[in-house]
């Protein structure tokens, strides 16, 4: 597992591995919520195994910060529920102590110093581990005695992302945790964030409205659109039984019978189809031509299309259409 | 915990803590002289008010007091404004403000372990400040209380400052401005509408105290009576003649000012007021109320804030967001 990820993380296309079978780390039962009337979230179930790096992708506006707010325990559910480990999440000292979170602003209390912060994530939490936290704050070259507000926006990210990680959580919830940094504090946050993953067992959850951030990193997927799940899988997986069909147009309408289409883009003579031919090559016409899709476009043809899902599980289908 | 809530709030707890060192040097000082002062030329204590000794000796005792006095008058309003403003009102208006209460509600301490130590550790500090300012009030007021110079701790000039009164004004203050942040999330309204209801609660109890029992009654029966014994809290005098109808000194003056004279500080006037059947009426509190008047104030003010706090903690313990 550990070191599948680490490969992934240096861009290594990485062999299937066969499923294992590990212990639930989320699991959402359809899960709701309202704000003033609003459904940010409505009807979500799903079910991720621990110790993947998931990749949350949608719209702004999907819910997707309403999820993961949920799942940190920071708002109650309208409706259903959510579990973290098979434990609810709320409020109370153990539960709160497998999850940490990293709000999409990062915030921290700019008038600490580094080293103060560090304090307040002892005092906080049992598990802390202060040797680790002070090993990656040396490693970045964050030094301890400075304000926190007088840090650049990469490095208090680190210092965010550092308390999290000391907790020693077994679930790791972020929000954006790319989003307001440069490509370069982007790249040093991703890699060192993989870095601590690589070591420990914990698993991650982090949002982002751009799928190129997670690729290399995530080994799962969920799209969340218009509040609803609308693919949850293994990325491998999903790229194995997604195909990208090209052959004449007058052809197009028998294979789309055949199979889920996903995305149809036809001219004249060309059709392009997305189709969610399943394991191994579809059997077709030899004028069709087969090629493999990336992660980017799999998730936009999905994204256009938000009546086609893409669940795991057939007991879990959305239900309320 | 308690090292999070003093860290965040030591600027708080120093400030407050140098003004009243600064209030109490001020007053050792005066205190200091009034009662040097005192020693060297208090005549004796039953002098008679019209002799010069005994006039030049109050005056100036009278001086002494004022020259602070006016600088202590402003206290009750101005110091639970303060408290409220800055001790109550960002407590947790700065949290929500900065997203930081995301960054504190995730690591494994629970909401109401976090809340009870910064309200009931803030909250007894703040107390404790109260208590310390009447602490260094009342040996200064004793100081300048040498006969025949007279100070009582009923006047409403110092009522607010002994006792349990600043106790109790800081603390219902503090509680103010921590239910108002949390009710409006924002720090700098919450400090307004902090103010603003200080200043109400202080300009509509201003005179309140005697209206806090029913007022005692004493009729004149002798010419030279006394008729509110020594620290009584006065409410109002008047005049009744003898079928008991009520006349307000002015009244009184103009109805005696044939038969009598216009000179109504002499004995031989009021003498003469006696025979027409004029008596001078007083309504007064006696001095043993003193401690009934400080608690029901307090209740006056704790029991509304303490209420509106308790909706505050609710609120903000509800996982809303």
């Amino acid at each position: 597992m550990t070191a599948d990820r680490t490969v992934r993380m240096f861009g290594g296309s990485g062999e299937l591995t066969a499923p294992e079978q590990s212990p639930t780390a989320l699991e959402a039962i359809g899960l709701a919520k309202r704000y003033r009337g609003t459904w940010a979230l409505r009807d979500c179930t799903m079910s991720v195994p621990a110790g993947r790096v998931i990749a949350l992708v949608g719209p702004n506006g999907a819910g997707k910060s309403t999820f993961l707010h949920l799942v940190a325990g920071l708002i109650t559910p309208t409706r259903g529920s959510v579990r973290v480990f098979g434990e609810p999440v709320g409020q109370r000292a153990e539960a709160l102590a497998r999850v940490a979170f990293l709000a999409q602003d990062k915030p921290l209390y700019d008038s600490f110093t580094v080293a103060e912060m560090l304090r307040f994530g002892h005092h906080l939490n049992p598990g802390w581990d202060d040797a680790l936290a002070r090993q990656r704050l040396a490693e970045l070259d964050i030094p301890l005695n400075r304000k926190v507000g007088k840090l650049s926006g990469g490095q208090q990210a680190q210092v965010a992302l550092t308390i999290a990680v000391a907790k020693q959580p077994d679930l790791l919830v972020m929000d954006e945790p790319l989003a307001n940094l440069d490509p370069v504090a982007r790249h040093d946050v991703m890699r060192s964030l993989m870095a601590a993953v690589a070591e420990t067992q914990m698993t991650v959850v982090l949002s982002s409205h751009v799928v190129s951030d997670l690729t290399n990193a995530c080994d799962w997927l969920v799209v969340l659109n218009r509040g609803q799940v609308q693919i949850s899988g293994e990325v491998d997986e999903l790229l194995a039984t997604h195909r990208m069909l090209s052959g004449p147009a007058e052809l197009a309408d028998g294979v789309a019978a055949r199979m889920p289409m996903i995305s149809d883009s036809r001219s004249e003579r060309q059709a392009d189809l997305l189709a969610r031919t399943g394991p191994g090559t579809p059997l077709l016409d030899p004028r069709w031509k087969a090629s493999s899709v990336s992660l980017e476009e799999l998730v936009l043809a999905y994204l256009r299309r938000p009546d086609t899902t893409s669940l795991p599980h057939p007991t879990l289908t959305i239900s309320d259409r | 915990m308690l090292w999070l809530t003093w860290r965040q709030h030591r600027m708080q707890v120093l400030v407050t803590t140098a003004l009243l060192a600064v209030l109490g040097a001020v007053l050792l000082i005066s205190g200091l002289g009034a009662a040097d002062f005192a020693a060297q030329s208090a005549p004796a204590a039953d002098c008679v008010a019209d002799t010069p000794e005994c006039g030049a000796y109050r005056g100036e005792m009278n001086e002494r007091i004022r020259l602070v006095g006016e600088l202590l008058g402003w206290l009750p309003l101005l110091a639970p404004a303060m408290i409220g403003a800055f001790w109550g009102a960002p407590l947790l208006a700065r949290e929500f403000e900065q997203g930081t209460h995301q960054l504190t509600w995730t690591q494994s301490v629970t909401r109401r372990r976090w809340l009870a130590a910064k309200i009931v550790g803030l909250g007894a500090a703040v107390t404790l400040g109260g208590l310390v300012l009447a602490g260094i009030v009342e040996p200064w007021l004793a100081a300048f209380d040498v006969p025949p110079y007279n100070v009582d701790r009923f006047d409403m000039s110092w009522f607010r400052l002994v006792g349990i009164m600043p106790a109790a004004w800081w603390l219902s203050a503090f509680v103010l401005g921590m239910a108002a942040g949390a009710l409006f999330r924002r720090t700098l309204p919450a400090m307004a509408v902090t103010l603003a209801v200080c200043a109400l609660a202080f300009f509509g109890l201003l005179r309140s105290p005697s209206s806090y029992a029913p007022p005692e009654r004493a009729v004149q029966a002798e010419v030279i009576d006394e008729l509110e014994p020594e620290g009584s809290l006065h409410v109002t005098s008047y005049w009744i003649d003898r079928s008991g109808v009520k006349y307000t000194s002015q009244e009184a003056e103009l109805a005696l000012a044939g038969p009598c004279g216009t000179d109504e500080t002499t004995k031989k006037y009021a003498k003469c007021s006696f025979s027409h059947g004029y008596r001078r009426v007083a309504e007064f509190h006696r001095a043993s109320r003193f401690w009934q008047f400080q608690w029901t104030e307090a209740g006056i003010l704790l029991i509304p804030a303490l209420a509106l706090g308790g909706v505050a903690v609710r609120r903000t313990l509800r996982p809303r967001i």
